[in-house]
């Protein structure tokens, strides 16, 4: 668990020169990232740096111009969502999309086993249990148990974060990406979260963490890769990538005075 | 060869709309009376003694705007931030409430054809050396001076752009000043003028019936699909080009010389496959596997609880049927199959539409397809349990095949494709003398189960057998108990997560294209089950047991019951037409259709769970027994 990648070990996500294109705009510019067995490396940026573009690139969920994603050792890039979500690569919404006519625990067991044409056959046939381990591990983890029977909307914000997390790690994952995990947490809530990252890391999944929340990137993770208007413009650990003076031009040191944020909600949520 | 279409709104009712304003139209232009199309209401307002041609076209788009403000004021303005699936409903109820008013209020309808006068001259003028009436010029030019004025109206104007607005973003058009009411009103208004006038130009051309020319929705859909549901220049030249491909088929198909289209595709069946392909074609090329980003819908859909004390329910309702199939006497035996067969029915619509979000309309041409299946391998000697097997299995195929779109579009897009693809089946494949036995229809032979005698029909008092409401008994109890199976257990929640929420489903590792296709099998096979079923239970089964009519009612029951559980479809099909509800209420039936179309509509807005959910409502509130379900 060291905080730099190893050239040795084959990384779990390698992600080489991915590009995006909406029409003729470009919104992802050659982006390389890799991510290690058991690390937590953070993508930062400010708002319009082309993070969301890039995440649904390397998930499957918007085809890249060019580019290519590799997740532990095969060739992905043209992998369906689901195909890379069962190959044990999942990711988490930034809006969170829980299932909302489900109970929590259902929210985790939709995720945490792929039945087969038998089993379902089986099941039509006859009502049969199924216990899912994966799913009472993520519930106990993230302290959900109480809840399990409950539906989403009955929950506070920053449980409702949880049943995100919780669905994405009820299959076990080898990698999960958090877009914006703690968008809307308190400080407090978004400490906790760290916290658990850590522990998610220790049962072997490695954490791709997209956040705007600085304390909690910096604070957590090994390395940290910055993006500004779709290029990668520095990648290190925290500390470097803090003094790095590219970096703090063009998002620390301007926190605060970007005003993309609300447009780029208004043209997600509406239409 | 017409049609173009302006709203944004999908619109099943559009053909309807105009069928009615047409109707009206050549009524007030012969006797000089206004038809109300209202129930409760005097059938007939004599206004002007002589009226003329002008007066006439005056009086028609009167009443199209007039009808159009109230269809969208009384119906659709309520439903504006509804899911989909209930502005779907409620244009289905408003299109057979149309549909069976038209008929009930112009009964000699097809016979006076004769009386109308055209609108425009019939004359032939030469062009390009063949002979082309002058009707069809004339419209065409009318089409193409229609497109170019909305063309001009909707990019140059302040209404235009307000309209524009409002369909990008309704809070944003609120907030620029613009009534979104007022705008939509008014487009609702020219759209339903439009509709009346082309119904009323092509009746010389088309002739004019209440079932046909409601059908007229499909193409012109599949050019407003085409046309990319904004551009009116598209839009119409994708309606001019289907048409001209159509009328080139027909011209193929009726060469006596044409040798290559086998036989037993019905020539008419061709002409209305090609929308229908047109429309698959281009859904599938344009749509996206998962929506994207902004298109997640957010709206609320009808609750589907986990189906609870299952066992309990099927022993409590498999108890009464057999007691009524013993003690009952033919005439209520006859509605308890009749309910039963459309219990197994409602189960597909549940499973699909409920479960899976997917909005069919070609549910009941599945069932066709296994029907006239099973009654042509049982002609050959299958036995009746391999025969029905058989038919469900081609119906499961067809199903699928007509899902495949399901697996790039969504919503209203979906339901369009369905529901072409009903019109291609029925018109292809059920409407071929050869296959269906035409207008006489096909019997099946008598079945038997373990050599045991199953038919329904006896002599005298001892028809509709007990034997075979058994048989349609285990089906349904089979039929339900697999799908509070499958319901209950993980493929359940597969189901409910893409129902709920494609783009996370798909993150968490299910792939919903093939979910889908599983959920379209099942309610297909299950379809098919019931179109078995009333091959087997009917003396002579004809093509209009299956007509897409038929189906809207079906989903129109399912939903009035409650779309989203399967106590729902039981309750569905006890409304069934025919079935055990309406056989006790002994009403007429010819208002069924009609009170159907208005059920509907008042279900899709006041409540979207059916009466299955009104019974759960009571039921938590009360904390007491189930009551609230004989309010059916």
């Amino acid at each position: 668990m060291s905080g730099t990648v190893t050239d040795d070990a084959t990384p779990v996500l390698e992600v080489r020169g991915l590009t995006v294109r909406y029409g003729g705009v470009v919104a992802v510019d050659g982006v390389d990232l890799t991510v290690g067995d058991g690390e937590i490396v953070g993508l930062i940026g400010p708002n319009g740096a082309g993070k969301t573009s890039w995440i649904d690139a390397v998930t499957g969920f918007h085809r890249p111009a060019g580019g290519s994603v590799r997740f532990a050792g095969s060739d992905v890039t043209d992998a369906s969502p689901h195909a890379r979500a069962r190959a044990g690569f999942v990711r988490t919404f930034q809006r969170l999309d829980l299932f909302e006519d489900l109970t929590v625990r259902q929210n985790l067991l939709v995720g945490a086993s792929t039945p087969t044409w038998r089993d379902t056959l089986l099941d039509a046939l006859w009502p049969r249990h199924h216990d899912e381990e994966g799913v009472d591990e993520a519930l106990a983890l993230l302290g959900l148990d109480d809840v399990a029977e409950r539906n989403p909307a009955e929950l506070s914000n920053g449980q409702r974060h949880l049943v995100a997390l919780g669905r994405a790690l009820a299959a076990r994952p080898r990698l999960v990406l958090l877009d914006e995990p703690a968008a809307g947490l308190d400080e407090a809530e978004s400490a906790a979260l760290g916290l658990l990252l850590h522990d998610v890391r220790e049962r072997g999944t490695a954490i791709l963490l997209v956040d705007h929340d600085m304390a909690l990137v910096l604070g957590v993770c090994d390395r940290v890769a910055v993006l500004d208007l779709g290029r990668c413009i520095a990648t290190g650990r925290p500390a470097d990538v803090r003094a790095n003076p590219e970096v703090v031009a063009a998002y620390l040191g301007t926190e605060g005075h970007r005003t993309g944020e609300t447009e780029r909600d208004d043209r997600e949520g509406g239409a | 060869m017409l049609t173009w279409r302006t709203s944004q709104v999908v619109n099943f009712a559009h053909g309807a709309m105009g069928m009615y304003v047409a109707f009206a139209y050549y009524e007030f232009r012969d006797s000089g009376e206004l038809v109300l199309p209202i129930l409760g209401l005097p059938d007939r307002v004599a206004l002007l003694p002589a009226p003329t041609l002008a007066t006439a076209l005056v009086f028609a788009l009167v009443l199209a705007a007039a009808l159009g403000l109230a269809v969208y004021w009384l119906v659709f303005r309520p439903l504006r931030s509804a899911p989909p699936l209930a502005r779907v409903v409620a244009s289905l109820g408003v299109y057979l409430y149309l549909q069976e008013i038209t008929r009930m209020r112009f009964p000699t309808s097809g016979a006076s054809v004769v009386t109308r006068l055209p609108v425009l001259p019939e004359g032939r003028v030469e062009l390009f050396g063949t002979g082309v009436s002058q009707n069809r010029l004339i419209l065409a030019g009318l089409v193409v001076a229609v497109t170019v004025v909305l063309a001009v109206v909707f990019q140059r104007t302040r209404f235009g752009l307000a309209t524009r607005a409002a369909a990008g973003n309704d809070k944003g058009a609120v907030l620029a000043g613009v009534s979104p009411d007022r705008v939509a009103a008014v487009n609702w208004m020219i759209a339903s003028v439009l509709a009346g006038f082309a119904v009323i130009l092509i009746e010389p051309i088309a002739g004019l019936d209440p079932t046909t020319t409601s059908l007229l929705v499909v193409p012109a859909l599949a050019a407003a699909l085409l046309g990319g549901l904004n551009s009116f220049v598209a839009t119409a030249a994708a309606g001019l080009a289907i048409g001209m491909v159509q009328s080139l088929v027909l011209g193929y198909t009726v060469r006596p010389d044409t040798t290559w289209i086998p036989d037993w595709l019905p020539t008419t069946g061709v002409q209305q496959a090609v929308p229908v392909l047109v429309v698959l074609g281009v859904l599938a090329w344009r749509g996206d596997p998962l929506p994207t980003r902004a298109t997640v819908g957010e709206a609320r859909l009808p609750a589907s609880p986990t189906p609870r004390r299952v066992g309990l329910w099927t022993a409590v309702l498999a108890a009464a049927s057999v007691a009524w199939l013993f003690t009952g006497d033919a005439s209520a035996r006859q509605a308890l199959i009749v309910t039963l067969i459309a219990v197994v029915l409602s189960l597909s619509v549940v499973v699909l539409t409920g479960y899976v979000g997917q909005i069919s309309l070609a549910q009941l041409a599945f069932a066709g397809v296994a029907g006239f299946a099973a009654i042509a391998v049982a002609d050959r000697g299958w036995p009746f349990p391999l025969a029905v097997g058989f038919g469900v299995a081609l119906a499961t195929v067809v199903g699928v095949l007509v899902g495949l779109p399901a697996t790039r579009v969504r919503g209203m897009s979906l339901a369009v494709a369905t529901m072409a693809a009903a019109v291609a089946i029925e018109a292809l494949v059920i409407g071929s003398p050869s296959l269906s036995g035409g207008i006489g229809g096909r019997s099946a032979p008598r079945p038997y189960l373990f050599g045991i005698d199953v038919g329904i029909s006896a002599r005298g008092a001892d028809n509709f057998r007990p034997a075979f409401g058994l048989v349609a008994l285990g089906c349904a109890v089979v039929s339900g108990l697999v799908v509070a199976n499958l319901r209950r257990n993980r493929t359940g929640l597969r189901w409910l997560a893409v129902r709920a929420n494609e783009r996370a489903a798909a993150a968490a590792g299910i792939d919903v294209g093939r979910t889908k296709l599983g959920a379209f099998a099942l309610s297909s096979a299950l379809a098919g089950l019931a179109g078995c079923l009333t091959a087997y239970a009917t003396s002579t089964l004809s093509t209009s047991s299956f007509m897409l009519i038929g189906a809207l009612v079906a989903v129109a029951l399912t939903y009035l019951g409650g779309i989203g559980g399967i106590s729902g479809a039981v309750i569905g099909g006890l409304l069934a037409q025919a079935g055990v509800v309406t056989s006790l209420s002994s009403g007429s039936s010819e208002y069924a259709f009609v009170l159907s179309g208005v059920a509907l509509v008042v279900v899709a807005i006041t409540a979207p769970e059916g009466i299955a959910g009104l019974g759960r409502a009571r039921l938590a509130a009360l904390g007491a027994r189930r009551t609230g379900e004989a309010a059916g």
